[in-house]
């Protein structure tokens, strides 16, 4: 008995070579598992990461408290390597609000558990606490933005002085690129900031990460190739804010920042007189990456005015801007002056047309075939008395979401069931999605939504 | 958990393969078709290396775990056994206590059978989500190494994330 059981062993040594994938990718965590105490004294480490990663992310907090080994494990990379592989990566939804005394807060939605978290303030909101004297000139608390109307906030840019110092806060930009959340510049007291910050997921931190090359408030930022590009906003110059035609990228593996073109702006090239030129400054007022390009819509401003011009397209192909198809342009619904968001769910843009006295408010998708916006059927559940107060838009687990305040001062997250294509719609109206469901709510006092993102891992 | 019956089978090939696994912690043995046996990656490699013998030893696992892991071997066998039906044959295989899961696990993982590993992994990972972080501590018999200074920072950073939120 004794020989067959040694050569059962030898047989296995001898075929560990050649075992199956699995076996082999269980081996792959080696040193720093091996110089702790075991994760599960009964199992060797390979198989309780197996068991980790099939935990809920909405437990991870919690199973940190075991012991220092599940902690490391938990704060390990490798725990979100094996998630991958097993497809057990949860997509969250997390959204920037602006709290009371303008601070902002980042809470996390586990649309599973429908569980919300916070996230750890920025930095320097929890540096005010002690030592603000000092950090001034650095404190995120002013730089952050908020769903101040654009408008309002750049209200006369140019010609009109403005006491910037007491402007209560203004607007970084977020983005989201592998597996964390940046937020980049916004005004900090009378200067615009280029510090970015990045939040961590499996660590849970913030941190700061290499600077823009200048100064943005209120740039647009959007994801590109794994990439995070920033374009337009506006900066602090000697002869007050001017606005940014200038676009930058971030790579997150390298950490470093790289120069992109400029937008051209053509159409503010081609206006009929000096006069005009002189006064009418263009901006960005939204990005979305669609179709491996990053699409511009941009307006012309003069206080109180904005003048939507179309946009413009950068192709990273090419590295050039070129125009916008005109449909697209000019039929890109605003939130408000000056800001048009918009999003993509399973490779389609969609924005929302607010309510207005003579229609609800509406999704629109845009055919690019037939560069248009069209309606998409039914009615968003936005009442009027919400028009004031900003909603957001994002996709969340392949769905169309709507965030919006309610009259209860509770954040409603609703989700849109998207129905078949039917070839019974006019012609300008498209997929229909008729109903809404709220999701997930929370109590939310006074806070003010700001911007949301999605992270999956 | 019954398998189909084999004896269709068994009548147009009447001299159908078999293995007599062997659990070396109680010595019961289990004869099975060659075709069940052979989903264990390890049981493979040693019938294609002719290592195997009419008996197949089994080291450190009990017969009631084999029997588990064989129960599953033959349902998963079976080419007519719809997704559902070995779902839920699956659901009824690792409705078991924690440490007959951690059992199972192990035989899994010796015996290389990727399938039976991800139900049980699965199962142990639903049967600790739910439970405060002493219980998993007790279940699992881990030592908790924090200082009580480290236990507070790592529990301040949990309640900051879920204080005031439902």
């Amino acid at each position: 008995m004794g020989a067959i059981v040694s050569r059962m062993a030898r047989s296995i040594e001898l075929h560990e070579v050649s075992l199956g994938e699995t076996r082999k990718r269980q081996r792959t965590y080696p040193s720093f598992y091996e110089a702790n105490p075991r994760l599960i004294p009964s199992l060797p480490d390979e198989i309780s990461i197996q068991i980790l990663a099939r935990l809920p992310r909405s437990c991870y907090l919690g199973v940190k408290l075991v012991s220092r080994s599940w902690k490391a494990s938990i704060l390990s990379s490798e725990l979100y390597e094996v998630r991958k592989e097993l497809g057990t990566t949860e997509e969250w939804l997390y959204i920037l609000t602006k709290v009371k005394d303008d601070k902002l807060m980042w809470s996390a939605l586990d649309p599973l558990s429908m569980k919300w978290q916070r996230l750890p303030l920025m930095p320097n909101v929890a540096l005010e606490e002690g030592s603000r004297r000092g950090l001034s000139s650095l404190w995120m608390c002013n730089i952050l933005g908020s769903s101040i109307r654009i408008a309002d906030a750049i209200r006369g840019w140019l010609g009109r002085k403005v006491a910037l110092d007491r402007m209560p806060f203004c607007g970084c930009a977020v983005g989201a690129v592998d597996g964390c959340i940046y937020v980049f510049g916004g005004f900090a007291k009378a200067s615009a900031m280029s510090s970015v910050w990045c939040y961590h997921p499996i660590l849970n931190r913030w941190s700061e990460v290499s600077p823009m090359s200048i100064g943005r408030a209120y740039c647009k930022a959007g994801v590109l190739n794994n990439k995070l590009y920033v374009v337009g906003g506006v900066t602090m110059g000697p002869e007050g804010l001017t606005p940014l035609r200038t676009a930058e990228v971030f790579d997150p593996c390298t950490g470093l920042w790289s120069e992109v073109p400029s937008m051209p702006f053509s159409k503010a090239q081609v206006l009929p007189t000096v006069f005009l030129t002189d006064f009418l400054k263009p901006i960005a007022t939204g990005m979305t990456s669609y179709r491996g390009k990053l699409y511009v819509p941009q307006s012309l401003y003069c206080w109180p005015f904005f003048v939507d011009v179309g946009g413009e397209v950068y192709d990273p192909e090419t590295n050039s801007w070129v125009e916008m198809p005109i449909g697209m342009g000019d039929g890109w619904p605003a939130k408000q002056a000056g800001t048009k968001p918009s999003v993509i769910v399973d490779g389609e843009l969609y924005a929302l047309d607010p309510s207005s006295s003579s229609h609800s408010a509406k999704i629109k998708l845009y055919d690019d075939e037939d560069d248009t916006w069209k309606v998409v059927e039914g009615d968003v559940p936005i009442h009027d008395f919400d028009s004031e107060s900003p909603y957001l838009v994002t996709g969340l687990l392949g769905k169309l979401h709507v965030i919006t305040k309610d009259a209860n001062h509770n954040i409603a997250v609703m989700q849109a069931e998207r129905q078949n294509y039917s070839s019974s719609f006019p012609s300008t109206s498209t997929a229909l999605l008729d109903a809404w469901r709220v999701i997930a709510t929370r109590s939310a006092g006074s806070e003010e939504l700001v911007s949301c993102q999605i992270l999956d891992i | 958990m019954a398998s189909a019956p084999e004896n269709e089978k068994n009548a147009s090939a009447p001299e159908k393969k078999t293995l007599t696994l062997k659990s070396m912690i109680n010595n019961e043995e289990f004869v099975v078709d060659e075709h069940v046996a052979l989903q264990s990656v390890t049981i493979k490699n040693m019938v294609d290396s002719d290592c195997a013998g009419d008996v197949i030893p089994v080291p450190t696992i009990s017969g009631e775990i084999l029997a588990l892991v064989i129960e599953y071997c033959k349902n998963h066998a079976n080419p007519s056994a719809s997704e559902d039906d070995l779902k839920k044959a699956d659901a009824g295989i690792v409705a078991k206590d924690i440490y007959t899961l951690i059992d199972l696990v192990l035989a899994a993982n010796f015996l290389d059978i990727k399938g039976l590993l991800e139900v049980t992994s699965q199962k142990i990972a639903d049967s600790i989500k739910d439970l405060p972080h002493q219980d998993v501590r007790e279940i699992f018999g881990v030592e908790n190494d924090y200082t009580p200074e480290e236990e507070a920072a790592v529990r301040a950073e949990h309640d900051w994330a879920f204080e005031g939120f439902p």
